[in-house]
């Protein structure tokens, strides 16, 4: 058998290596079945103007009379699909925890609408839609992106935030209504009550098809990928309603783990996201670089790291804050905050020598090694080889790296993938004269913890 | 609770436990990842109970169900397209070394229409005529795209 269909077979195989989760389809789906029938008995018990509408698009879901109008799902029905991936922001949807805000921006004669935000002190969701009448072909993707954003009062930017968006592709956007949604999440500071936000719309055309290879040979001499053209840019002035009031737990918890403390200082829940905030004693030997946690209730998993983002930290890693779904329009009930896993780098091996004529690494880090270098007009290649589990992808290192004279440098080009459970980083260098250099390690291998830490939730009134 | 007419909850379950792991084979193919591959067959059993009462004959359910799958994972797909990070953040990495093309990562780059066949063919175990059904294409069309997939990714399978 060639080596290629060998490879091939292994491909297939893995995916008849089912986890144990599939065994649990049918339960969580008659789980889903109860919890929709019990939230359409509650809604029915509060009826508001907006709330009305939402009972009417969960009525036309499940009910057979209400069949022949399924085609006409207002959108704010579309909204519960997009964010159906994080259970935080689906109770904040089912919760009426939206704000309509119906804005229309123009550039020359292109538009861009937004009709819905969510929003409370730390994140923020934009619903942004493409207008009926906006031409699009199969091989072209909608991009937005984010250009600028000011306070709405006093016009200073805004900074320290990240945010996430998605792309919308022609196949299922009528499904989708032409939704385009943006994640916002401000780790340093709190969204302010009023913003500016400036925004580019992106044209991502797609030649995918090989009878049209030498036609993109010609186009895309330059420049592998697709050809992305700029549709316009587009102001939005939004004034937000009232946040929800974040509801803190104070912990002020010590734990040991793996040998270093961590003090879990307290956890914020917003009605989009929930903050855990940890801090770090300076006599720890290991720099903390992630934790996955999650809230529990009687053994059932409930909450967990919000997709996308994870935790930031400062930049003596003194404190970190993790993010996961948020629980706030949850009945109070006793839960536990569960710390699963935790990412260690030892101190003494934050910064690293590589020698590239002799492809080695000082000091040697476990579990990783170089594997190639390979020079080019006066650049190198360097790839890592990273044993890894679960599919757990990270950076392996920071963003700049130095010479032995101290002079530093940004990266040319970096990279990574997972094939097998080990993961390859690739990053690319000017070739240094002392053929060394030196990188920053940022994020290591996730490990599991064998005894989860379980930490009691005071119940709230 | 009644879904697709004539179909009862307990029929409805049965159908999801008889092709779940087929299921999870499709969505593998797709996602590459096992959290995302149940993600996905858990959405799509779901969705497709709440809807069955627009499943015209009931004898299609698992075609529809397979539509519903292919959907979900488009959604997962779309979703994860894009990050943009305007600080740095731990956690993430992004970009896929473009000179590391792995078998894998080779069906992920398949020009859609011919990685839907690839997933329904060889991960799903769906037959032409069954393949031809779900993606509402002729057979021959199937076959077509299939030969043209496999050249593509330079695998020798004798039909």
């Amino acid at each position: 058998m060639s080596d290629k269909n060998e490879k091939w077979n292994d491909l297939l195989n893995q995916s008849f290596e089912y986890p144990e989760a599939l065994s649990g389809v049918e339960n969580r789906l008659e789980k889903r079945i109860i919890k929709k029938q019990r939230n359409r008995r509650t809604l029915l018990s509060s009826i508001s103007a907006i709330a009305a509408s939402l009972l009417f698009v969960i009525l036309v879901n499940t009910s057979t009379a209400f069949a022949s109008i399924v085609s006409d799902i207002p959108l704010i029905g579309k909204l519960a699909e997009y964010v159906k991936f994080d259970k935080g922001l689906s109770n904040a949807v089912e919760n009426d925890y939206v704000q309509e805000v119906n804005l229309t921006a123009w550039d020359e004669n292109e538009k861009l609408l937004l009709p819905y935000v969510i929003a409370d002190e730390k994140n923020l969701v934009l619903f942004f839609q493409l207008p009926q009448e906006f031409k699009q072909e199969s091989n072209q993707w909608v991009n937005i992106k984010l250009q600028e954003m000011f306070d709405g009062i006093s016009g200073e930017k805004i900074e320290g935030f990240s945010y996430s968006t998605s792309s919308l592709p022609a196949e299922g956007r009528e499904q989708n209504n032409g939704l385009i949604m943006q994640d916002y999440h401000f780790s340093e500071g709190n969204l302010p009550r009023s913003i500016d936000i400036e925004v580019i719309v992106e044209m991502e055309t797609f030649i995918n098809s090989q009878d049209e290879r030498v036609v993109f040979d010609e186009v895309a001499e330059t420049e592998k990928g697709p050809i992305i053209e700029e549709i316009g840019t587009f102001r939005f002035h939004i004034d937000f309603e009232k946040f929800g009031e974040p509801i803190t737990y104070v912990l002020n918890e010590n734990q040991i783990i793996m040998g270093q403390e961590i003090i879990v200082e307290d956890m914020v829940v917003y009605p989009t996201g929930t903050e855990v905030t940890f801090r770090f004693p300076k006599e720890n030997t290991a720099w903390i670089k992630g934790l996955e946690l999650e809230v529990e209730q009687t053994g059932d998993i409930l909450y967990k790291g919000s997709n996308g983002i994870s935790g930031t930290h400062d930049e003596e890693n003194n404190w970190m804050r993790v993010y996961i779904e948020s629980n706030y329009f949850e009945e109070p009930k006793k839960q536990e905050l569960v710390i699963k896993g935790i990412r260690l780098l030892d101190k003494e091996e934050e910064f690293i020598t590589i020698d590239l004529d002799n492809k080695t690494i000082n000091p040697v880090i476990d579990g990783t090694e170089l594997q190639e270098v390979i020079k080019h007009s006066g650049k190198a290649d360097l790839i890592f080889s990273t044993i890894t589990t679960n599919d757990d992808s990270f950076g392996m290192f920071s963003h700049q790296y130095k010479d032995e004279e101290g002079n530093y440098y940004e990266y040319k080009e970096e990279g990574s993938y997972i094939t097998d459970s080990l993961m390859k980083t690739k990053i690319t260098v000017e070739y240094p004269v002392s053929g060394k250099i030196i990188l920053q390690r940022s994020l290591t291998p996730k490990l599991l913890l064998e005894e989860p830490i379980r930490i009691s939730l005071p119940l709230q009134e | 609770m009644l879904g697709a007419k004539g179909i009862d909850k307990k029929s409805y379950i049965s159908l999801v436990t008889e092709n779940k792991e087929m299921m999870y084979r499709v969505a593998f193919g797709y996602l590459r990842n096992e959290t995302k591959a149940l993600d996905a067959v858990d959405e799509a059993v779901y969705l497709g109970y709440v809807h069955s009462h627009e499943l015209k004959e009931p004898k299609f359910l698992k075609t529809w169900l397979t539509r519903i799958l292919i959907n979900e994972c488009y959604k997962i797909l779309r979703k994860d397209k894009r990050e943009v990070i305007m600080e740095l953040l731990p956690e993430e990495t992004y970009n896929i070394a473009d000179d590391s093309l792995s078998l894998k990562l080779a069906v992920q780059n398949l020009p859609e229409d011919l990685r839907k066949i690839i997933v329904l063919r060889y991960f799903g175990g769906y037959t032409i005529s069954e393949t031809a059904e779900i993606i509402e294409i002729p057979e021959g069309t199937v076959a077509t795209r299939t030969r043209k997939a496999l050249g593509i990714l330079r695998v020798e399978i004798s039909e």
